[in-house]
């Protein structure tokens, strides 16, 4: 058990693994993820849906010089347990070691304390500004889910960035079409239309608001997501990933039951709750 | 006098906003990292379009966003900026969570400074500064400072923008502006300035209030005949204990005067402190209203805040 994840003490061990062993890094992270969050509790399907994406992020970009903000930060497990946090999902005694969202005192990988909704685009634009100033050179990437862009803050930061901002920025929209309960929005008709014409629909929010745009349909492939990193690192100007992600991905009645899924709670309440939500 | 169009004119002696205005395009040319950050008010700190443009990328209007404005400063300021955010103190409750979460539960050091936040500014009741002060004085990390002279403005100013262990907000006076020394370094955080030693009666009068405080003084000595003792705060936020305690030895009452609602403000917080001791304080301050286009001086009066008002309740007091 853990073959693969028990090498994993930082990013670097990361990209020293072929397209077989990351596969099977996705599959430890998973059971890490299932030992913590039904003894622990957190949260699940945001994070079971995220997986080939963070470990695709670590795989190709270069945390911590490359700096990576995370909306709200509660889908950061699979970022944790690539940074040198692993034992605080696989070993039991270790659970209480790390907090349920980004925090900077337990890694330099983690910029934040985040925990409130729609923040990442707005700080991560902070940090591309002072970046900018100081002539630094490094990726700024924020990902953001597409429940947070109902949020007022990241729309005035996406509107910001769409003309205020000249250089590196990397936005990931990790569109899987749900808030913790279902979205509500006219967003989320764009969306839907752009996941329905593969990002080429001509009507694109994104960019209105003057950001450049791709759309990647397979955001729970590795190489997919990979390829898609590769194509937009050290990119000079900002762009929105938009990706498209089963939230609960791994797990079956996560999958299908991904309001009730969307958190757990340690131990015998889990079992207690999903019986009263089911 | 100054040549405006060709005309030599009297123009109005310096105002904190003009001295805004200088401190911000001077620190802009001096420190690289600085950038002074603004969510469509530069016209509040008195930025004109060509001085905009002369700041190149040090100037930053982020629209109508004061919750991007707040967050974009605390990322620049976790990558090494040194970030000035300016606006009204109206606009400032629209991103409470972001100066709270963004901000102080990250310590990122950003310096937030509010212009009209006095009582005697915007007397619209949708523009109203007076609950500035007490809304926000009470968010953890976060140092609130209240300058009493241009110099203690220009002092607070830079020292809030060069360190990088507090977020602080920085209340501009409304008053006029008025000279005198003061500190430079205000690290030693929540540690009030003993203006004038005396006994019986401490008057502790906070910012812009702090003229009205002076006032007060020099009545009690000429009408009750003996001189108080007048502290200047600096932190509207946090209690200097140590010099709370030491009153108790030659004072029996305490004045607190802040401009701002006193629920939730400086005074009460200083009444707190001597709850269970022989200290006696009153607070003075405005009622948690909405009030509306109202005239500054007649608020004053009917709050019982003129100096006449506030001597004679003294004399009843000790």
């Amino acid at each position: 058990m853990y073959d693969i994840l028990k090498t994993i003490n930082n990013p670097q061990d990361v990209k020293k693994l072929n397209t077989e062993q990351l596969n099977i890094l996705a599959e430890d992270i998973r059971e890490a993820l299932f030992n913590r969050l039904t003894k622990f509790g957190g949260h699940f399907g945001p994070n079971f849906g995220i997986v080939e994406t963070e470990i695709a992020m670590h795989y190709v970009f270069d945390s911590p010089k490359d700096k990576f903000v995370f909306d709200v930060s509660h889908q950061s497990y699979p970022h944790k347990m690539l940074t040198g946090r692993k034992a605080g999902y696989i070993e039991d005694e270790h659970f209480i070691e790390d907090s349920g969202y980004t925090n900077p005192d337990e890694s330099e990988h983690d910029l934040f304390n985040v925990g409130h909704t729609s923040t990442s685009v707005s700080l991560a634009t902070g940090l591309v500004k002072a970046r900018d100033l100081k002539g630094e050179k490094y990726n700024v990437v924020a990902l953001i889910g597409d429940g947070s862009l109902s949020g007022g803050e990241a729309l005035e930061g996406l509107d910001f960035a769409g003309s205020e901002i000249h250089s590196n920025l990397i936005i990931i929209v990790n569109d899987n079409q749900q808030s913790i309960a279902e979205v509500h929005g006219g967003i989320y008709k764009n969306l839907d239309k752009l996941r329905a014409t593969k990002g080429t629909d001509p009507c694109n929010f994104f960019k209105t608001l003057g950001l450049d745009y791709i759309y990647e349909e397979n955001g729970n492939d590795i190489q997919a997501m990979i390829k898609v990193f590769e194509r937009v690192k050290n990119i000079d100007h900002p762009v929105v990933v938009h990706i498209n992600t089963q939230k609960g991905k791994g797990y079956k009645l996560a999958e299908e039951n991904r309001e009730a899924w969307h958190w757990c709670m340690g131990g015998m309440w889990n079992f207690l709750q999903k019986l009263i939500l089911l | 006098m100054a040549l405006v169009y060709g005309w030599h004119v009297e123009l109005p002696a310096e105002t904190y906003t003009s001295l805004t205005t200088e401190y911000i395009l001077n620190k802009s040319k001096q420190d690289k990292d600085f950038v002074f950050i603004t969510p469509a008010m530069p016209n509040i700190l008195g930025l004109s379009p060509d001085w905009r443009k002369g700041m190149g990328p040090q100037y930053v209007d982020t629209g109508i966003t004061e919750e991007h404005a707040i967050a974009f400063a605390s990322g620049v300021a976790k990558a090494g900026g040194k970030p000035l955010v300016g606006t009204a103190a109206t606009f400032i409750q629209r991103t409470y969570d972001q100066v709270s979460q963004d901000v102080c539960i990250n310590n990122t050091p950003i310096t937030i400074l509010l212009n009209y936040a006095s009582f005697d500014s915007l007397t619209d009741v949708t523009h109203l500064g007076i609950f500035a002060l007490s809304a926000f004085s009470n968010i953890p990390n976060l140092i609130v400072l209240a300058p009493t002279c241009k110099q203690e403005y220009l002092n607070m100013l830079d020292w809030s923008v060069d360190q990088t262990d507090h977020p602080v907000m920085i209340l501009i006076p409304g008053n006029a502006v008025t000279s005198r020394e003061t500190d430079k370094d205000f690290s030693k955080l929540n540690t009030y300035k003993v203006e004038q030693s005396g006994e019986k009666v401490a008057i502790l009068a906070l910012g812009d209030f702090y003229q009205k405080g002076e006032e007060l003084a020099k009545q009690i000595e000429v009408q009750l005949g003996f001189k108080p003792t007048l502290i200047n705060p600096r932190f509207a936020n946090g209690l200097d204990k140590n010099t709370l305690k030491d009153l108790q030895k030659k004072h029996n009452l305490v004045i607190t005067m802040e401009d701002g609602i006193l629920d939730g403000g400086f005074g009460q917080k200083v009444a707190t402190f001597y709850a269970l001791t022989d200290m006696k304080v009153k607070t003075y301050g405005l009622k948690r209203e909405f009030y509306d286009r109202y005239n500054p001086g007649e608020l004053l009066k009917e709050l019982g805040m003129t100096t006449k008002q506030i001597l004679n309740d003294i004399q009843k007091l000790i």
